[in-house]
């Protein structure tokens, strides 16, 4: 039960390392870089782990993204529920 | 495989392009120098860090090859590394050191479950 937290684009070798590492109880958070996820709905992980992913909101309207990720129907949290997060999962590991 | 209460120490990172190897190494060997079992996975530009034939680079900055030959002494002996990111190294384990532990691709995640602790470079 480990959440994941990637901070690079989803091309980036930490992502291609992150998706070898998931387990399936895991969660992933994207955060930082790694909202650009959001511009491609066909991204392996989107289905690899489809109700246990999510793009954190602040960074996507920081980065211009947000309506994007609402056009392509991807989940998204904010801050507090990215607090959440670590506490519903035992362990964090950080891909950056 | 892993005792539960094991540390597990990603290192993503290969020698002289940054510190990141150097203090993922660091890391471990202070945690095994308080007793803590410590298992080292390799992934992808990390598995540089294993080749036997490095030197201290051209600028002499301090080489991490002696710290993995000293893993050892701390009783560091899991160097676990997935053959399929071997592989697309196009890298074979005669020119790593030896003592690395080669594992399937799809273990990596069981690996990260069993650790209770993880650091990841």
């Amino acid at each position: 039960m480990i959440l994941h937290i990637l901070t690079k684009a989803p091309d980036s070798s930490a992502s291609t390392q992150m998706q070898q590492a998931i387990g399936d109880q895991d969660a992933v958070l994207l955060i930082e870089e790694a909202v650009t996820a959001a511009l491609d709905p066909s991204w392996a992980a989107w289905q690899q782990c489809h109700t246990r992913i999510f793009l954190l909101s602040e960074d996507l309207i920081a980065r211009g993204l947000a309506s994007i990720a609402a056009g392509n129907g991807l989940p998204t949290l904010e801050m507090d529920g990215f607090v959440a997060l670590t506490e519903q999962y035992e362990k964090t590991v950080t891909w950056y | 495989m892993a005792t539960p209460d094991a540390l597990l120490v990603i290192l993503r990172h290969a020698p002289h392009s940054s510190n990141w190897l150097r203090e993922g190494l660091d890391a471990a060997l202070v945690a095994a120098a308080f007793g803590q079992p410590v298992h080292l996975l390799f992934m992808g530009q990390g598995i540089m860090a294993l080749l036997k034939e490095q030197g201290s680079g051209a600028l002499g900055q301090k080489a991490t090859l002696p710290t993995i030959d000293m893993l050892e002494m701390y009783d560091i002996d899991k160097l676990w590394v997935a053959e399929g990111a071997l592989q697309r190294m196009h890298l074979s384990t005669d020119s790593l050191v030896d003592g690395v532990s080669l594992i399937e691709d799809q273990e990596i995640s069981g690996l990260l479950q069993q650790h209770a602790k993880i650091l990841n470079f």
